[in-house]
């Protein structure tokens, strides 16, 4: 069975990035693309953008490695949370509520980086369009566009339908207990376009279910030689897509797809 | 080794292999049918498609890469007096001097276009072949997981199919698939045998698909400079398209 992506959910449920606070607990020990990023913000050569940066996951170690980093996201409940983050480390970041789609920022940047699949929400070929469109708008000559997208394999298309998969296991940083984030996934491979409902459960010492948070989130799966060509329709003129944060080429199905994407024509 | 234009080297052996898929034929008689002026068929082999188009009472002209498929329909056609203007052409870069009314590419041959480059410049050239307002029409395949995941370099059970002439034909596929670049490379072994089992002839072949998303289909005909296009599922009437089944697809030029 495959769900259209037009098929109203059977409840209506906030999305993922309503709750800064939950997103963080969840998210807070999830450290592997930040060595990358860090990276990437001290050799930009400029100024950097982060894309859907959220609660500053990556914003804020970008910061703290030196990098002059402007953010936005379409989640004031995120941005709320970065702000609250940010004074406590004694940092300042100009992060507004914008959208990927047709974000205007008051500058031009070195790098724009969009991490962790934040590119896949936009659901259909005009929002993709616009948004690599912008994003090289917003390049100075020279710049790049980085994006962190999961490759669209067999994995992902087979997890459709099944019952919810244990995702991600943490402990929240303040209580203690135990987050088991659960997602059930409805994919359309038509569309590419992937239909999940998250469980965030929280346990108490004994294993019993203290508290459920529900929320449903939607994102359009990209395939490599599609990537190209949106890539290319966008006006980009060279990129590289790597298979990982270390550089190594894109090889399997359940590799990283790290895009890098220059603009020649920009002046 | 064996390449993809060895493959089409076997006209017999093609005919008799895909002799079961008839699926489609009628659907294409009636496009052609409704076409109403010349159509171009593109990969158009030893005729599978085609001459039943031109027995329809449809003006037919094909081109395929593989001259032994052309001889091979058009002593077909020969045998029933009948004609169809076949030129040895690759779609990546034929020239005709006429436009049409329609362009068809059955049977996933499309496929065969490896890179972006060659998806591309097939696609411009049928644009440039089509009279205002004509269409291109192509058939594909639309991946299907669990086939895909088939291709994992161990030889698939063998087909057998009745030759015409008596014995059998047994064609044993082992499939390498490419997940990242959408690559299947199909390596076949067919054998003939005669009444008794004893194999009379070995072949080895090869052939290449790229396989294709539909999202990504359309930002190649959009790059190829189509502005309309759409997409229905199956050789019916118009439905919407299913995974892992047949997509016909359909681009108007301009008028």
């Amino acid at each position: 069975m495959t769900a259209r992506p037009d098929d109203p959910p059977a409840v209506v449920l906030p999305s993922p990035f309503d709750d800064g606070a939950m997103y963080d607990a969840i998210f807070h020990g999830f450290d592997m693309d930040l060595d990358f990023w860090r990276a990437q913000a001290k050799t930009a050569g400029g100024a950097v953008l982060e894309a859907a940066c959220g609660t500053g996951r990556v914003t804020l170690p970008m910061i703290e490695a030196g990098a002059d980093v402007d953010g936005f996201d379409l989640f004031p409940a995120m941005l709320a949370r970065l702000q609250a983050r940010a004074s406590e480390r004694g940092l300042r970041v100009d992060a507004r509520v914008s959208d990927l789609r047709d974000f205007r920022m008051p500058r031009r940047y070195a790098l724009i980086a969009i991490p962790f699949n934040a590119f896949l929400h936009n659901l259909t070929q005009a929002d993709q369009l616009a948004s690599l469109t912008r994003c090289r708008e917003h390049l100075l000559p020279g710049g790049r566009l980085v994006m962190h997208v999961s490759f669209f394999g067999a994995a992902i298309i087979a997890a459709s339908g099944g019952p919810p998969e244990l995702e991600y296991e943490t402990r929240h940083p303040v209580t203690g207990r135990t987050l088991r984030l659960y997602d059930q996934r409805m994919m359309d491979p038509i569309e590419q376009i992937q239909h999940s409902i998250n469980e965030v459960h929280e346990l108490d010492e004994r294993g019993e279910v203290l508290a459920m948070h529900r929320s449903e989130t939607r994102v359009r799966w990209i395939g490599k030689p599609e990537l190209e060509l949106l890539l290319a329709a966008a006006g980009f003129t060279r990129w590289r897509i790597d298979g990982g944060f270390a550089g190594q080429p894109l090889r399997s199905a359940e590799d990283q797809m790290i895009v890098f994407a220059w603009a020649d024509g920009n002046r | 080794m064996a390449t993809t234009t060895d493959y089409y080297c076997t006209p017999e052996l093609y005919e008799i292999i895909y002799s079961d898929f008839t699926a489609d034929i009628p659907f294409w008689v009636e496009i052609a049918k409704a076409a109403r002026g010349p159509v171009l068929e593109l990969c158009c082999g030893t005729g599978r498609v085609l001459i039943p188009c031109v027995e329809a009472g449809v003006a037919m002209e094909g081109l395929d890469a593989a001259s032994a498929m052309l001889d091979h329909c058009r002593a077909k056609l020969a045998r029933t007096g009948r004609t169809a203007e076949l030129t040895v052409s690759d779609m990546r870069d034929f020239t005709r001097p006429r436009r049409y009314a329609l362009i068809v590419i059955p049977f996933s041959s499309f496929y065969h276009n490896l890179t972006r480059a060659d998806q591309i410049a097939t696609l411009r050239r049928c644009r440039e072949h089509l009279a205002p307002g004509g269409r291109l029409m192509f058939q594909v395949f639309h991946p299907d997981l669990r086939k895909l995941l088939e291709n994992d370099g161990v030889p698939r059970l063998p087909k057998t199919i009745p030759h015409p002439e008596g014995g059998t034909v047994r064609v044993t596929d082992t499939g390498r698939a490419d997940f990242i670049e959408q690559r299947l490379r199909i390596q076949r072994e067919v054998e003939e045998l005669d009444p008794g089992g004893a194999v009379r002839a070995r072949h080895e072949l090869q052939f290449d698909f790229r396989y294709l998303w539909k999202p990504e289909t359309e930002l190649l005909l959009a790059a190829a400079g189509f502005t309309r296009f759409e997409v229905q599922g199956g050789f019916g009437a118009a439905r919407a398209p299913v995974a892992g089944e047949n997509l016909v697809w359909t681009a108007w030029q301009d008028s």
